[in-house]
């Protein structure tokens, strides 16, 4: 299951290929340049697909792409819209991740009431949560809350999970002995759990950032007035594929920003792994 | 009044499950560790001197028989003594410093960062501070535990083989330094598990040599040298080698039965 995985396992292949890449690459062209010139090939190939070969009703073009970009830049609506997302996004992930990685700790730290309670979690776990968006938006409207509501739920399980697997993976030898040094309840679980367990909380939320992302354009395209779900499900009704492309190219550079603090955040975090 | 020993092993024994199966470690061991007394242990690999550490320490519970401490039988997690385990068990989220503080943090001591850094000193680490565990050869990963533990000055120390990845010259550095430390207070207990005869009769006021697993006590040695001690003199006087000779002749026939089996 990909959300328990171990948080080392995670990392290390990708680092060890980036090595191997690094010494087979040949001398000359940098790899940045390289890309860089890919890039600007498939984006040619695009935009003159759009004038010679393909109606750009259906596929849009990059040049045409920009130009809608520009014009909500200057309506203002851009940054409306992508403020919108960005606001669901992060109060549904603050509210989750606090509340799955309490759950976590406290379930982790009391194996009666873990057993009492897991299987009803694990049902609720099982859930695709994605379907609980047309309830929520019966509970909440179709303002911002049950946006916020959907993502802090997705959120949610999936700290709770890493959270308590990280509290039960805390190696008892340290645990022993830091007791053997005198330390209270309290200062094993300040010194041991909660640094232990941290490489597995950081490990959850770099998983849940573009989930929640996908909680918050979802709960969007179902039933909204604003944010980026909203403006792509908008223009594909007018039929209108430059905006719907627009609207996907923010999403994307939202995403990519967004996984670039969490890689930044967790490599320096880690360090000692 | 005489007073009674600090530690004393009670005809105590060990049996792990597994899968099944008992797997008997220790077998009716007796003996008293007196106050300020280094006692040495030596035993073929296997034979149960980690787990009779443990259990001095309260991490496990005996099978039968007990461990008393100052007379009382100890239950659960025992405070008083520092404990150098066999695996490092750093802290690897820490760096050496940290992990070095981490005794005094939790005792709330006071001028921490300087005592940390004269244990630094001590084990020949400056300049490694900054340094995560992994960061660091074997050796000096248990350098980082042996000032762990010594930091945290307890009445008695329990080390598990600490000097078992050093080289010849460091080593002989290391036992002078904690000879050092150890007579500065003539208080204070050890209990050292160790591979090496020459640092057993080098180090120990007694020397106990176990059987194979299960392990039970084959012979008990004392060495008839004062403390303090030179470490690197007393290998060259007569005393060192008689023991010596004795301690190899009973731990000889051991390790031959074991590779008989
Ligand atoms: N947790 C455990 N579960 C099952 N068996 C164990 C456990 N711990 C130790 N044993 C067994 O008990 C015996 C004694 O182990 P112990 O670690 O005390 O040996 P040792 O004398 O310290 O050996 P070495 O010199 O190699 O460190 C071994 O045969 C080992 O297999
Ligand atoms: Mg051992």
């Amino acid at each position: 299951m990909k959300v328990l995985a171990r948080p080392r396992e995670l990392d290390e292949p990708v680092a060890e290929v980036r090595g191997q890449v690094a010494e087979a690459r040949p001398s000359g062209i940098s790899l940045l340049s390289q890309r860089t010139l890919l890039g600007l090939a498939l984006l040619l190939a695009w935009e003159g697909s759009g004038r010679f070969l393909v109606d750009p009703f259906w596929t849009s073009s990059p040049t045409r792409i920009l130009g809608k970009l520009a014009e909500w830049t200057a309506n203002g609506s851009l940054f409306f819209h992508l403020f919108i997302t960005v606001r669901e996004m992060l109060l549904g992930f603050v509210v989750g991740a606090v509340a799955g990685v309490c759950a976590g700790f406290l379930l982790g730290r009391n194996e009666r009431l873990a057993l009492l309670v897991e299987p009803y979690l694990m049902a609720l776990f099982a859930l695709p949560k994605v379907a609980l968006a047309p309830l929520l938006i019966l509970w909440l409207g179709i303002g911002i809350e049950s946006k916020i509501a959907l993502v802090a739920i997705i959120v949610f399980f999936l700290l709770f999970y890493n959270t308590l697997a990280g509290v039960r993976d805390v190696n008892p030898n340290l645990v022993n002995i830091v007791r053997l040094m005198g330390a209270s309840e309290r200062q094993i679980i300040a010194k041991i759990v909660i640094p232990s367990a941290g490489a597995w909380i950081l490990t959850g939320v770099r998983i849940s950032i573009p989930y929640s992302l996908i909680g918050a354009v979802i709960g969007e395209i179902i039933a909204s007035n604003k944010g980026l779900g909203y403006l792509t499900e908008f223009y594909a009704g007018m039929f209108d594929t430059d905006g719907v492309y627009a609207a996907l190219v923010l999403l994307m550079l939202l995403a990519v920003v967004l996984n670039v603090i969490c890689g930044r955040v967790e490599q320096r975090a880690l360090r000692w792994r | 009044m005489p007073a009674g020993p600090l530690i004393r092993f009670d005809r105590l024994s060990k049996t792990f499950q597994r899968e099944g199966t008992e797997v008997p470690a220790l077998r009716e061991v007796s003996l008293d560790v007196q106050e300020g007394e280094i006692l040495v242990l030596v035993g073929p690999s296997g034979c149960g001197k980690s787990t009779l550490l443990n259990l001095t320490a309260g991490f496990l519970a005996s099978s039968a028989g007990a461990v008393f401490y100052r007379g009382e039988p100890i239950q659960g997690i025992n405070t008083r003594v520092g404990y150098m385990t066999q695996e490092d068990n750093l802290l690897p989220w820490r760096r050496v410093a940290g992990n070095i503080q981490l005794p005094l943090e939790i005792q709330a001591a006071a001028d921490q960062a300087r005592r940390v850094a004269d244990y630094i000193k001590l084990v020949n680490l400056e300049g490694f501070e900054q340094h995560y565990p992994k960061e660091l050869s074997g050796g000096m990963r248990k350098r980082v535990a042996l000032a762990r533990a010594l930091i945290s000055d307890p009445e008695t120390l329990l080390m598990d083989e600490p000097f078992g990845s050093l080289d010849a010259q460091l080593k002989l550095v290391m036992q002078n330094e904690l000879l050092k430390v150890l007579d500065l207070s003539i208080r204070k207990t050890l209990v050292f598990v160790t591979h090496d005869l020459g640092e057993a009769v080098a180090l120990g006021d007694r020397v106990v040599v176990f059987t194979g697993r299960p392990g039970r006590i084959k012979a008990i040695e004392k060495v008839p040298l004062p403390r303090p001690r030179d470490v690197f003199k007393v290998r060259f006087s007569r005393e060192y080698e008689e023991v010596y000779n004795r301690l190899w002749r009973a731990l000889e026939e051991e390790v031959y039965k074991g590779e008989a089996l």
